[in-house]
C-alpha cells in the first residue's frame, strides 16, 4: 500500500465537498426547488444550464480532505478552482450540494454559528494578499483575534509570535504599502494562522509574486506544514507548484474536476490530454518517489539478495544521482526498514524516458 | 421553464429593436410635417397651435390644501424641530458674537497652519481680518452660525442615507433618484414649503441647506463603500466579523478618503445654500447684505462688492481648511501640540478683549466706507461715460437675439425694433429658404442637418414661445428614444405631462428660451475658448485660474457685476447665467481635444492635413462625446443660475418659484420648482445618453 493512502486511512476526513455546484445567473438559486431540474441527470443539468446562458463555475465537485493533508486544486484561470475554494469558505454559497467541516454542514449553517467556525477553525490567504491598508502589519495579524473579542494585549502577543513565525520580526509597525510583495504575503500568512485554524485555505497565495520569492515561500510553506500539520486546501494555476506541495491534486477544467490523485498518479496515468499537457512540463525525476514505481512485494525476491535497500520516499533523482553505477537492483523499504517492493535500474530509466518523450 | 422565460425576453427585445426605427421615422415625420404646416399657414390650423391646458391651478391648489392640513396636523412636531434648530443657531450666534474677532483670527490661523502651512494661515488671517475690518463682522458671524448648524445636520443626514443606500439595494433604489431631485430642484423651490412648515427666520434656510448639502456626502459615501475591494470584504468575512465589525473596522476606514471628498463638497454646498436662503430674510446675515446692496444697482456697487468678497473669502477658506483636513492622514496629536494650540487661542482671546483692537476696527471700517463710496463713484462715472455703449450692447442683444428667440422674427421684426417691416414677401422668402434647405438636405440624405435647419428655422420664425406643446413633447420623447430607449422616452413623456398638469407649460417654454439663449452664447464663446486653450499652453494657463474662480464663487456674486452694468433686466440675467455656465463647456472642450490619442493626430498629419482640416475632420468629431458632456454641464449650470437670476429680472418658471416664495404659495413654488427640476433631469439624461452613444460608436 502506498504511503499516502495509508496516511489517509489513519487520519480522519476533515473537510468534504458533496456534489457541489456553483451556478452564476439571475435566478440560479430558484432552480433548487424546480421539479423539472431535480429530475435531471448531471449531464442534462450541465447542458440545460449552459444552453440557457448560465455560467457554471463549479459542476458536481466531490472530494474529501483528510486532517493534516495538503490538498491542491489546480486549474487554469476560469476553470472554477477559486469558485470551489470560495464555496468551501462560504464566501459564496454553493448553488447545490454541501460542504462539511468536521461533519458539520457549513452551507446550511446559521450566520452566527458560521461566524464562530470562521473565528476558530478557518484561516485564509488571498492572491492579492488582502491586507487592510489602514492597519499596520501587526494590526493586520491581530485583526481576526480582535474580531473574536480577545483583549488587545493578548491579540498583540499572539500577533507578535506569528510575525516571528513568518520571519518578519521588527516589521510589525510597517504599513502594507511599505512592505514588498513577498513580505506582504508573509503578513497575510501570519494573519491567516493567527487564530490557529484547523482548516487553512490558500487562494493562489504565491501567484502575484516573482519566481524567486515564490520558490522561497513554497519552501517555507513546506517547512511550516511539517511543523503545524494543518488541513490545507491550496489553489494554484501552476502545475509545478502543485506537484511540489501537494499530497493530492485535483485538476479542474471548465468547472469540472478532471482528475484527482497523488502527483505521481497524475504523472504516470494522466486522465486525458489536458492533464497530460501539464504533466509534460514537470520533471519526473523530482516528483516520482520509489514507492510510485516499485513492484510491490513484501518478500525479497530471488536475485535481489545483494541488492541495496532504499527508502521508499526517495525521489528518482536522489536515487539516480547518489547511486553506484554498478548497482542494478534495488529493494524498497518503508521507514521501519521493512521491504515493501523492488525495482531495477532499467525500470527507473524506462519511467524517466517515458516522461521525457510523451 | 427557464427556456420559456428566456425566449419571451429575447422576443420582446428583438421586437422592440425592430420597432424602434419605424417609430422614430414615422413620429419624426409627423412632427416635422405639422411644423411645416404651421410655418407656412398657421392661420389654417389653429387647433395645432393651442396650449395644452390653459393654465389650471387645481394641482397647485391641491398641494396648498394638503400642506395646510399637514401643518395643522403636525404643528407640535414642526414647532419642536423649528425650536431646536432655532435655538441651536441662536446659541451659536451668541457664542460667535461674543468671541472677539482677534481670538477667532488667531484660532483659525493656527488651524490653517497646523493643517496645511504658512500659505493657508496667511489666507485665513487676511480673510478674517477683512471680515472684521469691513464692518460686516456680526453679519458674517450670523451666516457662520447658520452654516455651523447646517453642516453637521447635512453631514449626518447625508452620511446615514449613503450608508443605507450602499447597504440595502431597496433603499438605494429609493435614495438614488431622490438625490437627483434634491440637487436639481432649484434651490429657491426648497424654501417655499419649508417657510410654510417652519416659518420665517433662520430655520428654513438651515433645513434647506441640510437637504441641499446632503447629496454630495451621500454619493461619496456610497461610492466609497462600494469601492471597498471585494478581497477586503472576504478578509473580513473569513475572519468572522459581524456586520458591524466589518463596517466599522474595514469598510468605513477604507472609504475614508472618498467620504472626505464628499464632506468638503457638502460643506461648500451648505454654505452656498445658506447664502441663497437670505432671500427669506429675518436673519441679518451676509447673504442678505449682498442681496439688498445688489438690488440697489450701481448706486451701491461698492457695498455689494465688499460683502460679496466676504462670501467668496469664507467659501475659499472653508474649502481649503476642510480639504487640508482631509489630506492629513490620521496623525496622533501629541499633547504638546494641543497645548500649544490652546495657549495660542488663549492668547488671542486675551488680546482680543483689549480695547485697542476694536478701535482699530472702527477706524478701518470707516476706511472701508470711504473706499466703497469711491468705488461707487468710479462706477457711476464709468456708467455715465460708457452708458451709451452699455445700453447699445444691451439693446442690440435684446432686439436682435433675445426677442427673435423668444417670440420669433415674425413678431420681433417691426419698424420700432429693427427699423424695417417684415413684409409678406419677406416672410414668404424666409419660408422658402427654410423649406428649400430642408428639402435639399433631405434629398441628400443628411437627415440630422435637415431636421436642424427646419427646427432652427421654425424657432427663429415663431420663437420658443411659439413652439406647439405636442412638437416639444414629441420631439423630446423621440430624441430620448433615439439616444437611449423606451424607458427614457417614457420618463420624459411623464415629466412633460406633469409640467402640463401643473399648469406651467407657458412658463416652462419661457425658461427654456432663456436657458437656450444662454447655452447658445456659452457655446459660441466657450467652444472657441476651449479650442484655443487646447492648442496653446499659454492660453490654458491664463484660463485655468479664471475658470477655477468662476466655479468656486457662490452663484449670488455673479449678479453683482451684471446688475451694476446693465441694471435689472433680462439681459443682466442672461449675463449672470453665461458667466456661470460657460466654464464647463470651455473645460470639457479643452479636455476632449487634449485627450485625443497622439497616434490619431500623427496619422492625420502624415496624411497631409493642415491644422484647420485636422480640427474639423479629426479632432472635433473625436472630442464630441466630451464636448457634449460639457454642454450637459452648461445646461445644468444655466438652469441652476436661472433661479438665482430671477432676482435681477429673469422670468418664466423661476419667476413663478419666486412669486410662490414671496407670497407663501407652496403649490405654485413647488410645482414650478419641480418643473425646473424635470427640465434639468431630462436635459441631463438625454445629453448624457447621447454622449455615451457617440462615445460607444467611436
Amino acid at each position: 500500500m502506498k504511503t499516502q493512502d495509508r496516511i489517509n486511512q489513519i487520519h480522519p476526513v476533515k473537510l468534504s465537498c458533496d456534489a457541489l455546484w456553483k451556478v452564476f445567473g439571475n435566478d440560479a438559486d430558484t432552480l433548487k426547488s424546480d421539479p423539472e431540474w431535480q429530475a435531471m441527470s448531471r449531464a442534462e443539468r450541465s447542458e440545460t444550464l449552459r444552453e440557457n446562458g448560465y455560467i457554471v463555475g463549479a459542476e458536481d465537485i466531490s472530494f474529501s480532505v483528510h486532517a493534516g493533508e495538503l490538498f491542491v486544486i489546480m486549474g487554469l484561470s476560469g476553470s472554477g478552482k477559486s469558485t470551489v475554494l470560495r464555496c468551501i469558505a462560504q464566501l459564496q454559497k454553493p448553488s447545490f450540494g454541501h460542504v462539511f467541516l468536521d461533519g458539520e454542514c457549513l452551507d446550511t449553517m446559521a450566520e452566527p454559528a458560521l461566524r464562530d467556525i470562521r473565528r476558530r477553525k478557518m484561516g485564509m490567504v488571498f492572491q492579492n494578499f488582502g491586507l487592510i491598508p489602514h492597519f499596520t502589519a501587526l494590526q493586520n495579524i491581530a485583526f481576526p483575534l480582535k474580531v473574536r473579542g480577545e483583549s488587545k494585549a493578548d491579540a498583540n502577543r499572539t500577533a507578535l509570535a506569528m510575525l516571528n513565525l513568518v520571519g518578519l520580526d521588527g516589521r510589525g509597525d510597517a504599513y502594507p504599502s511599505e512592505l514588498s510583495g513577498g513580505m506582504q504575503q508573509r503578513v497575510g500568512i501570519a494573519r491567516s494562522l493567527a487564530v490557529d485554524p484547523e482548516l487553512w485555505l490558500l487562494d493562489e497565495p504565491f501567484s502575484a509574486l516573482d519566481p524567486l520569492i515564490r520558490r522561497q515561500l513554497q519552501d517555507e510553506l513546506i517547512a511550516l506544514q511539517a511543523r503545524l500539520k494543518k488541513s490545507i486546501i491550496f489553489v494554484t494555476h501552476d502545475f509545478s507548484e502543485a506537484v511540489r506541495l501537494a499530497d493530492r491534486i485535483a485538476i479542474m477544467r471548465d468547472g469540472k474536476m478532471v482528475q484527482l490523485g497523488r502527483p505521481a498518479d497524475l504523472l504516470l496515468n494522466p486522465a486525458d490530454d489536458y492533464v497530460a499537457r501539464f504533466v509534460g512540463d514537470v520533471s519526473r525525476l523530482q516528483v516520482l518517489r520509489l514507492d510510485d514505481i516499485m513492484t510491490p512485494d513484501s518478500k525479497i525476491p530471488s536475485g535481489f539478495d545483494k541488492a541495496i535497500h532504499l527508502d521508499s520516499q526517495m525521489t528518482l533523482e536522489q536515487c539516480l544521482v547518489d547511486l553506484d553505477p554498478k548497482q542494478n537492483k534495488f529493494v524498497i523499504t518503508d521507514e521501519a526498514g521493512k521491504p515493501i517492493g523492488h525495482c531495477t535500474r532499467a525500470d527507473l530509466l524506462r519511467i524517466v524516458s517515458e516522461g521525457a518523450s510523451p | 421553464m427557464m427556456k420559456r422565460w428566456q425566449v419571451i425576453q429575447n422576443n420582446w427585445h428583438n421586437n422592440w429593436q425592430d420597432w424602434r426605427q419605424p417609430v422614430l421615422r414615422v413620429g419624426g415625420f409627423i412632427i416635422l410635417l405639422a411644423m411645416l404646416i404651421i410655418l407656412i399657414a398657421p392661420g389654417q390650423v389653429p387647433y395645432l397651435v393651442v396650449e395644452p391646458i390653459s393654465s389650471t391651478n387645481w394641482f397647485q391648489d391641491g398641494i396648498n390644501t394638503a400642506i395646510g392640513q399637514f401643518v395643522d396636523w403636525a404643528k407640535p412636531f414642526l414647532r419642536a424641530v423649528s425650536g431646536i434648530v432655532d435655538q441651536s443657531v441662536r446659541g451659536l450666534q451668541f457664542g460667535l458674537h461674543h468671541t472677539p474677532w482677534f481670538a477667532f483670527l488667531v484660532l483659525v490661523t493656527w488651524l490653517g497652519w497646523r493643517l496645511s502651512g504658512a500659505g493657508l494661515a496667511m489666507l485665513a488671517a487676511v480673510s478674517i481680518f477683512y471680515m472684521a475690518a469691513s464692518g460686516l463682522w456680526l453679519k458674517s458671524m450670523n451666516t457662520l452660525a447658520m452654516v455651523g448648524v447646517a453642516i453637521p445636520l447635512a453631514l449626518s443626514f447625508g452620511f446615514l442615507m449613503g450608508v443605507l443606500a450602499a447597504k440595502s439595494k431597496r433603499a438605494g433604489r429609493i435614495i438614488e433618484p431622490s438625490l437627483d431631485l434634491m440637487q436639481t430642484i432649484p434651490t429657491f423651490a426648497y424654501l417655499v414649503p419649508l417657510i410654510v412648515l417652519f416659518g420665517f427666520g433662520p430655520v428654513p434656510g438651515v433645513i434647506a441647506s441640510m437637504i441641499y448639502a446632503a447629496p454630495p456626502i451621500t454619493r461619496n459615501v456610497m461610492l466609497g463603500l462600494n469601492q471597498v475591494p471585494s478581497e477586503l470584504k472576504d478578509v473580513a468575512a473569513i475572519s468572522g466579523t459581524s456586520r458591524w465589525q466589518s463596517f466599522a473596522m474595514i469598510e468605513l476606514p477604507n472609504a475614508r478618503q472618498q467620504i472626505l471628498v464628499g464632506v468638503n463638497q457638502s460643506i461648500l454646498a451648505s454654505l452656498s445654500m445658506v447664502i441663497i436662503a437670505a432671500v427669506i430674510g429675518g436673519f441679518d446675515d451676509i447673504g442678505r447684505e449682498v442681496l439688498v446692496a445688489t438690488n440697489k444697482g450701481s448706486a451701491r456697487f461698492g457695498e455689494a462688492l465688499s460683502a460679496g468678497l466676504i462670501i467668496v473669502l469664507m467659501a475659499v477658506v472653508i474649502d481649503r481648511l476642510s480639504r487640508a483636513a482631509s489630506m492629513t492622514q490620521t496623525q496622533k496629536r501629541t499633547p504638546s501640540q494641543l497645548r500649544q494650540g490652546l495657549m495660542l487661542a488663549g492668547l488671542g482671546v486675551i488680546i482680543g478683549f483689549l480695547a485697542p483692537m476694536d478701535n482699530l476696527i472702527g477706524t478701518t471700517s470707516d476706511l472701508f466706507r470711504v473706499t466703497e463710496s469711491a468705488i461707487n463713484d468710479q462706477l457711476s462715472q464709468f456708467i455715465t461715460s460708457y452708458g451709451v455703449i452699455l445700453d447699445s450692447i444691451k439693446n442690440n442683444a435684446f432686439i436682435y437675439v433675445l426677442l427673435p428667440l423668444r417670440i420669433g422674427l415674425e413678431q420681433a421684426v417691426m419698424p420700432m425694433t429693427w427699423g424695417v417691416e417684415f413684409t409678406e414677401t419677406g416672410k414668404l422668402i424666409y419660408q422658402m429658404i427654410v423649406i428649400g434647405g430642408f428639402g435639399l438636405l433631405m434629398m441628400r440624405r443628411r437627415v440630422a442637418m435637415a431636421i436642424f435647419v427646419l427646427v432652427a428655422g421654425y424657432i427663429m420664425y415663431r420663437g420658443f414661445t411659439g413652439l406647439p406643446w405636442w412638437a416639444v413633447t414629441g420631439g423630446v420623447c423621440l430624441a430620448a428614444l433615439s439616444v437611449s430607449g423606451l424607458r427614457l422616452a417614457i420618463m420624459c413623456f411623464a415629466m412633460l405631462m406633469m409640467i402640463t398638469v401643473f399648469g406651467h407649460w407657458a412658463d416652462a417654454l419661457y425658461s427654456l428660451y432663456l436657458c437656450a439663449a444662454a447655452v447658445l452664447i456659452c457655446l459660441v464663446i466657450g467652444c472657441p475658448l476651449g479650442i484655443m486653450a487646447a492648442k496653446s499652453e499659454r492660453v490654458s494657463r491664463v484660463m485655468q485660474p479664471i475658470n477655477d474662480t468662476l466655479q468656486s464663487i457662490p452663484l449670488y456674486i455673479f449678479l453683482i457685476p451684471a446688475v451694476a452694468l446693465f441694471q435689472i433686466s433680462e439681459f443682466s440675467a442672461l449675463v449672470a447665467i453665461v458667466l456661470y455656465a460657460i466654464v464647463p463647456i470651455i473645460r470639457y472642450t479643452e479636455h476632449g481635444l487634449r485627450s485625443i490619442p497622439v497616434a490619431l493626430v500623427e496619422a492625420s498629419v502624415a496624411q497631409g492635413c493642415n491644422a484647420w482640416q485636422r480640427l474639423i475632420h479629426i479632432e472635433l468629431p473625436v472630442a464630441r462625446p466630451s464636448i457634449l458632456l460639457g454642454l450637459n454641464q452648461t445646461v445644468l449650470f444655466s438652469l441652476a443660475m436661472l433661479i438665482i437670476a430671477v432676482l435681477v429680472g429673469a422670468r418664466g418658471l423661476a419667476e413663478q418659484v419666486n412669486i410662490g416664495l414671496r407670497s407663501g404659495d407652496t403649490g405654485l413654488g413647488l410645482t414650478a420648482g419641480l418643473s425646473m427640476a424635470f427640465i434639468a433631469i431630462m436635459a441631463d439624461r438625454i445629453l448624457r445618453a447621447w454622449a455615451n452613444k457617440l462615445g460607444a460608436e467611436d
